[in-house]
C-alpha cells in the first residue's frame, strides 16, 4: 500500500480519536516516581511556604543566595546579588531584603509564603519615610531600650569572654612565633644557598639560550630561503598544470564535438539511403507498368531466345545481363539455362561489369544483353565486348539488343543517360573485339538487335 | 550542461580525509560533462569546525568551491551530549524499535547540529537554489550539511554518498528516519551497503566506489632489509597499537623491518625494527609499497581505504584487519593477501608474507592489481558515475 | 528558508540548552511539555489529559511546564489546582525559564502539548523538531502536528500515546512541521 502523507495521517488521527474512546477502560498502571532531579537541590522549586527563621539564620552573601533561592527559585546572578549585598553593608534589615524580593515582579508571579515576614517588612519600610520614619524609629528604639540594655550586658560578658580567650591565643600564637623564627633563620640561609645555586644555573641556562637563538636564528634563515626557492617552484609547477589542464579540458571538448560530427554524418548517410530506396521503389513501379504495356515483348524474346537456341545446344549456359526476369523463362521455352550473375557483396559489385568479372574465362555457353541502358552504365561497349569474348567459350553465341526493357526504363527514370546507340556500330564493335558471325535478328517490333559468334581460339 | 551540486563537509587542498577526498574526485570526475559545484564550509579542523576559510566562491583547480560560514565551534555542550550518547544511549539504540527511546529525535537533530560544522547560510542557499541544480550530491551521512542540508533537497535529485560504517553515532535512528527517503544512493562496497541494511534497514543504491588515480607501476624503493609497511595515521584508532604489538611478537623481526609513514598521534617508541619515515610524498610512498615484503592495514574502521587499494596496484600483498567488513571483502574478493581475527594470527599472517617465495609474491600481487585495474580504474568509475548522477539530472531515478 | 517575522524563540536552534535539565529528563518513560495557559478551562484539561495518561498509560510519565508571561493569578491558580491533585510529584513547573532551559524542555518532549494559542513556542519546537499536539488553539497551524476540535482530554493522552509508538507518524510529522517553518512558519486556524 502506498500511502500519501496526508492519507497516513488522517489514518492515525482516526486510530488515535478510536483509541482515546477506550482509555478509561484501560487498567489503571501503578504509579512510578520519576527520576529525582539532580540539579540544584537547594531550590526546591515546588516548596512555596517558609519561615523568617528559616531564611534568616545565613548570613552575607549565603544570605542573599538563599533568598534568591527560595523567593525566585533560581540563582542571583553577579550583579543582583551586588545590589543586595551592598544594600546589606548600608544598613538595610534582613527582612528588607527579602521583602524587595518577594514583592518584586518577579517574586509576586511565584507567589512564595514566608510567614511572619510582611510586618517586619512593612516596618522597615515604614522607617524609611523622612521625618516620620525618624520619629517612628525613635520611639520604637526607645521603646525597646529595656530589652537593648539587657542585650548590651549579655554582650560586655560575651566580649569579655571574648578577649580572654583572644589573650590566651595570642600567647600561645607569640610562643609558635618565637619557634617559628628560630626555624626561618636556619632556612634562610639554606635558601640563600639555593639562591646562589639557582643563580648558576640560570647563567648556564642562559649561556645556552644565546647559542640555541643563534641556532635558531640560522636555521630560521635557510628555512625561510628555502620556503621561497619551494614556493617558486610550486608556482611553476602550478602554472605548467593549469596550463595541462587547460589542454586536457579542450581535448575533451575537441573529442566530444568530433563525436557529434560523426553522428550527424550518420544521421545524413541514413537519410540519403532511405531516399535512394525510395527512388528505387517508385521507378520499379513505373517500369513495371511500361513493360506491362508493351505488347510485342513476349513476341520479341521468344523470337531472340529462338535464334539463340539455333545456335547453342539444349541444356547450354547463357548468362543474363541487363535483361527483365521474364527473360530467362523464353530461354527456358527453348531448353536453355539461364544464369544470374553471381550473388554481390554490395551494391557497387552488383553492376553488369562486375557481374561479368566474376566468371572465369571461357566458362559460359551463351550471354544475352538486352537492355544497353543498363549494361553500359560504368564502361564501354569495346571493353564489354572484350570481357564478353573473355567468359563465352569458344563457339558460344552472344545476343545484344536494345529492347524497352525494364531495367532500362529504371534507369531512364533515375536520370542516368542513355547511350545513345547505332546498332551497326556495335556490330562493328563486335566484330573488331573478334566475335564473328555477326548478325542483325531486329524484332518485328522494330528493336535491333545481334547475334554473334565466339571465334574458335 | 546541466548544473550539478556537491555538498561535503570540508574542500581544501591542505584537507586529508577520506570523505573529503572522496568528494573532491567526485567532483573532478563529474566536471568534464556538467558544470560542477563543490558547496562547503569555511572549516579545516574537523573537531572545532573553527572558521579558518573566507565564505563565498573561489575556484579550484576550475572547480568553483562555495563555502560557507560555520555557526559556531564544537563546544563543552556537545561533549557532555557525546558523553550521554555514549554511555546512557548507546545499549538503548542497538536494541530500539519504532517506540521512543531516551533520546528524542529533537535531541539527536542537537547532537548532530552540535557535532557541527553547523552552516544554517549553506542550509538557506540550498532552500533558495536547489532548483538550480539538475542534481545534488550529499557526501558523508554523519555530518549537519548533509543531514540538515538533504532535507532541502526533493529526493528525486538528491544523490546520497554515505560512506557509512559500523560506529557509534551511526545507530541514532534519526539518520535512518532522514535518510530513508533519500533513495538515490551510492556505496563504496558491498559491505558498506550490507551495514546500512543492518543498521538503517535499506539499501537501496549503486554500488560504485571510489577511482584509484595512482596505478602505475612504480621503481620500488630498496631498502637495507625486507619490510612489513603501513601508512596513514598513526595512531590507536588506526589499530596502530595492534601492529606494534603484532610486530614485537614476530620471531621474523631480527630479519624485517616494520616501516611506517604518516603522522605519529600515538607516539611510536624508539625500538629496533621500526622505522618511522614522517609523511612521505605520494611518488616516495607508491615506490615504498612498490618495495615492500606487504602492505598491512590494522584498522578495524575503514569505508573503503584507498590507500590499501593503491599498494595492491603495486603489485603488494597485503594483510588487513578481518573484523573491519570492508576490508575481509577487498581480500576475500582479490585474492591479494589475508586477513586476520585474533592478534595471533595476525602474527602468524606477518610471518607468513615475510617468508613468501617471489613465485607465490608475484601470484597475490598480480591478483591485486587485477582486482584493482578491473574495478577502480579512473575511467571505469567516471563512466559508471556520470551514467548515474546523469540519470538523476534526467529525473530518471536511481539505478538500483 | 524565506525570511519571515523573527519569533521570540528563533534563535533557539543555535544556542546550547541546558546540559543539566537535558541529562535529568533522559528517561524511557514520557515527558510532556505544555506551555501554561493563562485561562482556567485549558489549564484543567492539560492536568485531566496528563492525569489519565499517567493513569492509563504511563505510570512514570513526566510533566514538564513552561510558564512564559503568565499572570501571577494564573499561576497561582494552577499551583491551586496542582495541590489539589495527586501527582503533583509529576509535575515540573518552569516559571518564566530562560532559553536554554526552554529548549532542553523541548528536547526532552515527546510532544509539546498546547491548549492555548503560543505562536512563538510552536515555531520553536517546529524548528527543533518537537511534535506538537494541540486542542484548537488560536493561530496554530495544523501543518505542524495534531490538531484536534474538541477540548478532550482523553485525546490528547491518546496522541502523545501514539506518537510515542509510532516512529513513521513522528517522521511525517517532522516533515511537515519543517516545511511549514521553512516556508515561513505563518500561523493558520485549522483542526482534525
Amino acid at each position: 500500500m502506498n500511502e500519501s502523507h496526508d492519507e497516513q495521517l488522517e489514518r492515525a488521527q482516526r486510530e488515535i480519536r478510536a483509541q482515546a474512546a477506550t482509555l478509561h477502560q484501560r487498567p489503571r498502571q501503578a504509579r512510578v516516581a520519576p527520576t529525582a532531579a539532580r540539579g540544584d537541590e537547594r531550590i526546591e522549586p515546588r516548596r512555596l511556604a517558609y519561615r523568617i527563621g528559616e531564611l534568616t539564620d545565613a548570613h552575607y552573601r549565603a544570605f542573599v543566595d538563599q533568598s534568591f533561592h527560595a523567593l525566585l527559585k533560581r540563582l542571583p546572578s553577579e550583579a543582583e546579588a551586588a545590589v543586595q549585598v551592598a544594600a546589606l553593608a548600608a544598613g538595610a534589615t534582613k527582612a528588607e531584603i527579602l521583602g524587595n524580593l518577594r514583592w518584586s515582579p518577579e517574586g509576586r508571579r511565584i507567589g512564595v509564603h514566608v510567614a511572619g515576614l510582611l510586618p517586619r517588612y512593612a516596618s522597615a519600610k515604614l522607617r524609611r519615610v523622612p521625618l516620620l520614619g525618624y520619629l517612628l524609629d525613635f520611639a520604637l528604639t526607645l521603646a525597646a531600650l529595656p530589652q537593648l540594655a539587657r542585650h548590651q550586658r549579655a554582650s560586655d560578658a560575651l566580649l569579655a569572654a571574648g578577649d580572654e580567650a583572644a589573650a590566651a591565643r595570642n600567647a600561645a600564637l607569640a610562643a609558635r612565633f618565637a619557634v617559628a623564627e628560630a626555624h626561618a633563620g636556619s632556612q634562610f640561609d639554606l635558601l640563600q644557598q639555593r639562591v646562589d645555586d639557582l643563580h648558576g644555573y640560570a647563567h648556564g641556562l642562559r649561556t645556552a639560550l644565546d647559542e640555541l637563538t643563534r641556532t635558531l636564528v640560522d636555521v630560521d634563515a635557510a628555512t625561510r630561503a628555502r620556503i621561497g626557492e619551494l614556493a617558486d617552484a610550486g608556482r611553476q609547477q602550478s602554472s605548467r598544470l593549469d596550463d595541462l589542464e587547460l589542454v586536457r579540458r579542450q581535448l575533451h571538448r575537441v573529442i566530444r564535438w568530433s563525436d557529434a560530427l560523426d553522428d550527424a554524418f550518420a544521421q545524413v548517410d541514413a537519410f540519403a539511403l532511405e531516399r535512394e530506396r525510395n527512388d528505387l521503389v517508385a521507378a520499379a513501379a513505373v517500369a513495371e507498368s511500361v513493360v506491362a504495356a508493351d505488347a510485342h515483348r513476349g513476341v520479341r524474346n521468344a523470337v531472340w531466345a529462338a535464334r539463340l537456341g539455333e545456335w547453342l545446344a539444349p541444356g547450354a549456359r547463357v548468362l543474363t545481363l541487363a535483361c527483365d526476369t521474364d527473360w530467362p523463362r523464353a530461354l527456358l521455352a527453348q531448353g536453355l539455362e539461364a544464369i544470374d550473375p553471381a550473388p554481390a557483396d554490395d551494391a557497387q559489385d552488383a553492376s553488369p561489369r562486375h557481374g561479368l568479372a566474376r566468371h572465369a574465362d571461357a566458362s559460359l555457353d551463351g550471354l544475352a544483353a538486352l537492355a544497353p541502358a543498363a549494361l553500359l552504365v560504368d564502361w564501354t561497349l569495346p571493353a564489354f565486348a572484350a570481357e564478353a569474348r573473355r567468359v563465352v567459350r569458344p563457339g558460344g553465341a552472344l545476343l545484344f539488343a536494345c529492347a524497352p526493357e525494364g531495367v532500362a526504363v529504371m534507369h531512364a527514370l533515375r536520370a542516368r543517360p542513355l547511350p545513345s546507340l547505332d546498332i551497326d556500330l556495335v556490330a562493328h564493335v563486335l566484330a573488331t573485339a573478334g566475335f564473328v558471325d555477326v548478325r542483325r535478328i531486329d524484332a518485328a517490333d522494330g528493336s535491333p538487335a545481334l547475334l554473334a559468334r565466339e571465334a574458335a581460339r | 550542461m546541466k548544473r550539478i551540486a556537491v555538498v561535503v563537509q570540508r574542500c581544501h587542498e591542505s584537507v586529508v580525509g577520506g570523505s573529503e577526498a572522496l568528494a573532491w574526485q567526485y567532483a573532478r570526475l563529474l566536471s568534464d560533462h556538467f558544470e560542477v559545484e563543490i558547496l562547503s564550509s569555511t572549516a579545516l579542523d574537523y573537531v572545532s569546525w573553527a572558521n579558518a576559510l573566507d565564505p563565498g566562491v573561489q575556484l579550484r583547480e576550475g572547480i568553483a568551491v562555495r563555502r560557507f560560514k560555520v555557526a559556531f565551534e564544537r563546544g563543552p555542550y556537545w561533549y557532555c551530549l557525546h558523553t550521554r550518547m555514549m554511555l546512557g544511549l548507546q545499549p538503548h539504540l542497538r536494541a530500539a524499535g519504532s517506540h521512543q527511546g531516551p533520546w528524542r529525535e529533537a535531541q539527536q537533530d542537537e547532537y548532530i547540529r552540535f557535532q557541527g560544522p553547523y552552516c544554517p547560510t549553506l542550509e538557506h542557499w540550498l532552500h533558495e537554489h536547489q532548483h538550480e541544480y539538475a542534481a545534488v550530491v550529499f557526501c558523508t551521512y554523519l555530518y549537519p550539511t548533509t543531514y540538515l542540508g538533504i532535507r532541502h533537497v526533493p529526493p528525486h535529485k538528491s544523490v546520497l554518498v554515505p560512506t557509512l560504517h559500523d560506529e557509534p553515532p551511526a545507530y541514532l535512528p534519526a539518520y535512518a528516519q532522514r535518510y530513508a527517503a533519500h533513495a538515490n544512493r551510492i556505496w563504496l562496497t558491498e559491505a558498506e551497503r550490507r551495514t546500512a541494511k543492518r543498521l538503517w534497514g535499506f539499501d537501496e543504491g549503486e554500488v560504485l566506489g571510489m577511482a584509484v588515480e595512482q596505478t602505475e607501476s612504480v621503481q620500488p624503493e630498496v631498502r637495507e632489509r625486507p619490510y612489513l609497511l603501513y601508512c596513514g595515521r598513526i595512531e590507536a584508532g588506526k589499530g596502530c597499537d595492534e601492529l606494534l604489538r603484532a610486530y614485537r611478537q614476530l620471531p621474523e623481526r631480527e630479519r624485517a623491518s616494520l616501516v611506517l609513514t604518516g603522522v605519529d598521534n600515538m607516539g611510536l617508541p624508539d625500538a629496533p625494527g621500526i622505522e618511522y619515515l614522517g609523511f612521505v610524498d605520494e611518488a616516495r610512498k607508491r615506490a615504498l609499497m612498490a618495495g615492500a615484503r606487504a602492505f598491512v592495514l590494522p584498522s578495524q574502521y575503514e569505508s573503503f581505504s584507498i590507500v590499501t587499494l593503491e599498494a595492491m596496484a603495486q603489485r603488494t600483498p597485503v594483510l588487513v584487519n578481518g573484523r573491519c567488513e570492508v576490508m575481509r571483502d577487498h581480500v576475500a574478493q582479490s585474492g591479494a593477501g589475508y586477513h586476520y581475527a585474533t592478534i595471533e594470527e595476525m602474527v602468524a599472517r606477518m610471518e607468513q608474507l615475510c617468508r613468501l617465495d617471489d613465485g607465490e609474491r608475484a601470484r597475490l600481487g598480480d591478483a591485486g592489481r587485477d582486482y584493482v585495474l578491473a574495478r577502480y580504474r579512473e575511467e571505469r568509475i567516471r563512466q559508471r558515475l556520470v551514467a548515474y548522477v546523469a540519470r538523476v539530472a534526467a529525473g530518471e531515478g536511481s539505478g538500483t | 528558508m524565506t525570511a519571515v517575522a523573527a519569533g521570540r524563540f528563533d534563535h533557539l536552534a543555535g544556542i546550547a540548552g541546558n546540559e543539566a535539565l537535558l541529562a535529568r529528563w533522559q528517561s524511557d518513560t514520557a515527558n510532556w511539555a505544555v506551555a501554561l495557559p493563562a485561562r482556567d478551562a485549558p489549564q484543567r484539561l492539560l492536568l485531566d489529559a496528563f492525569a489519565l495518561y499517567l493513569d492509563r498509560c504511563d505510570g512514570g510519565a513526566r510533566l514538564i511546564v513552561l510558564a512564559h508571561d503568565v499572570p501571577a493569578d494564573a499561576l497561582q491558580a494552577f499551583r491551586s489546582l496542582l495541590a489539589r491533585c495527586d501527582h503533583a510529584a509529576h509535575v515540573e513547573c518552569l516559571v518564566e525559564p530562560g532559553d536554554a532551559d526552554t529548549k532542553s524542555t523541548l528536547l526532552s518532549a515527546d510532544a509539546l502539548l498546547l491548549a492555548d494559542a503560543h505562536g512563538d513556542l510552536v515555531r520553536a519546537a517546529a524548528m527543533l523538531g518537537t511534535p506538537v499536539v494541540t486542542i484548537c488553539a488560536e493561530g496554530f497551524a495544523t501543518e505542524a502536528g495534531l490538531a484536534w476540535e474538541a477540548p478532550d482530554a482523553s485525546l490528547l493522552a491518546a496522541s502523545v500515546e501514539r506518537l510515542r509508538a509510532d516512529a513513521g507518524l513522528r517522521a511525517i510529522l517532522r516533515e511537515r512541521a519543517f516545511a511549514w517553518i521553512s516556508n515561513g512558519g505563518t500561523t493558520a486556524r485549522g483542526a482534525a
